[in-house]
């Protein structure tokens, strides 16, 4: 289904409940009765076109063909970033050490066993992650927007100040992704191929089910970094080079 | 495994497109032309790349162009589609069988089945670690470079990362510290080995 300004919010939701988290990175809360997409945002001060490209992009991948995505600000994508940030480290993270956890409430020793080497895991990767978010937030967030900046007003001088400060390659950047999406991937597949659970079966269902919804939003959090932020910084890049 | 080259070829278009149509939806293989005379099929059939042809029992009875490349090349499968049910004589292999009056569901299930058969990681033999894979998954486990690993076990670089994508595809497992979980999983090596490590 493609999402239009005139689709229901409410529907929105019923078709795939996964965007009640990129609702609420844009603040919207539910009970929005009848309203569409367009009165909801409107009331939310939120530009429609940015948010239907968010939820279509987010329901099927290959929206991301339109290059609509390079009209908008970067200030707008990057706020939606941080966001997704957010909730990763401050919800999904915690839920899942949670989930985990429980399945480490057991008797069997050699459940018990494999379910801490899942822990270590878990928790290494989450520390990975935490450290690749944090260089996010701030180092190359703060960088994309200097760049735009200088972008347009042709004035370089902060940027020149930020990358004395920082040594920073976009395209190092660009490459770290695959490693946290690999490790995440792992850990799933372990859980499913060789934990046998013996009475905690619902809780390694849930923890299942709370990675996918983690790798799914990951995913296609990557995705718009990878397909819009980069490319965009980069063709900044070049012109600036270009011009000095 | 090498990735499947299709190439269609039935007297009628509209089958073609059709299952060109359905064809391209799976992932694991590539329609590489459908094409619906003699003259087309061997113009592509020169094309090394292609190594499945999927014909109609009509073409299997009529084309002698079409006879000619499955008695002459023995690096090609074969896949039958029934459009008019007709015999095609029994000589003739096919490792995929379709018909164009079957359900979808079942269309679809024969294509998959069929290639989940052909890949690697559900082969038998395939699924399990060799000994050898076992050796150098202990290693990487443990941390080692594959440098270090190809010293250690007086083989080349080289061998050690083909044996590191072998296992990768056999496990579903990318990353070190997925190896290194499994590899502790199934006993192949001790906590205390890795808490020497830190």
């Amino acid at each position: 289904m493609i999402i239009t300004s005139s689709t229901k919010m409410a529907d929105v939701i019923i078709q795939n409940h996964h965007l009640l988290a990129i609702i609420d990175r844009f603040g919207i809360k539910l009970g929005f009765g009848e309203k569409t997409v367009s009165q909801v945002c409107q009331e939310y001060n939120i530009p429609v076109d940015f948010f239907l490209e968010i939820v279509n992009t987010f329901n099927n991948p290959e929206f991301f063909t339109k290059p609509n995505m390079d009209s908008f600000p970067l200030k707008l994508i990057i706020d939606y970033l941080r966001k997704a940030h957010d909730f990763y480290l401050n919800v999904k993270v915690p839920e899942i050490r949670l989930l985990i956890n429980k399945m480490l409430e057991t008797d069997n020793k050699e459940i018990k066993k494999a379910v801490l080497l899942i822990s270590n895991f878990f928790e290494d990767y989450a520390s990975q992650l935490r450290q690749h978010i944090e260089k996010e937030d701030t180092v190359v967030y703060p960088y994309v927007l200097i760049l735009e900046q200088a972008y347009e007003t042709k004035d370089i001088t902060e940027l020149e100040i930020f990358l004395i400060k920082h040594d920073f390659k976009i395209d190092e950047y660009a490459r770290n992704h695959d490693n946290i999406e690999e490790k995440l991937y792992d850990i799933k597949s372990i859980i499913i191929k060789y934990i046998i659970p013996d009475n905690n079966y619902v809780s390694s269902f849930k923890v299942l089910g709370q990675l996918a919804h983690l790798e799914e939003d990951i995913n296609d959090h990557s995705r718009m970094e990878n397909k819009v932020l980069i490319p965009r910084v980069k063709k900044m890049e070049e012109l600036l080079i270009k011009l000095n | 495994m090498k990735s499947i080259q299709l190439v269609i070829f039935t007297e009628s278009f509209i089958i073609n497109k059709g299952l060109e149509f359905i064809f391209k939806k799976i992932r694991g293989l590539t329609v590489v032309d459908v094409v619906d005379n003699e003259q087309d099929l061997l113009a592509i059939n020169n094309n090394k790349e292609v190594n499945f042809i999927l014909a109609s029992d009509r073409m299997f009875n009529s084309s002698v162009a079409l006879i000619n490349i499955y008695k002459t090349d023995n690096n090609k499968t074969w896949g039958l589609i029934n459009t008019d049910n007709s015999q095609v004589n029994g000589l003739y292999n096919f490792d995929l069988k379709l018909s164009i009056l079957e359900l979808e569901s079942d269309t679809m299930y024969k294509i998959q089945d069929y290639l989940n058969r052909i890949s690697e990681s559900s082969n038998d033999s395939e699924q399990y670690l060799s000994k050898r894979e076992k050796d150098i998954l202990k290693q990487v486990a443990l941390g080692l470079t594959n440098s270090q690993i190809g010293e250690k076990l007086f083989i080349s670089q080289h061998t050690v990362v083909t044996h590191r994508k072998k296992i990768t595809a056999k496990l579903g497992i990318k990353t070190i510290s997925g190896l290194t979980v499994y590899a502790l999983l199934n006993n192949l090596i001790e906590i205390s080995d890795v808490d020497e490590l830190n």
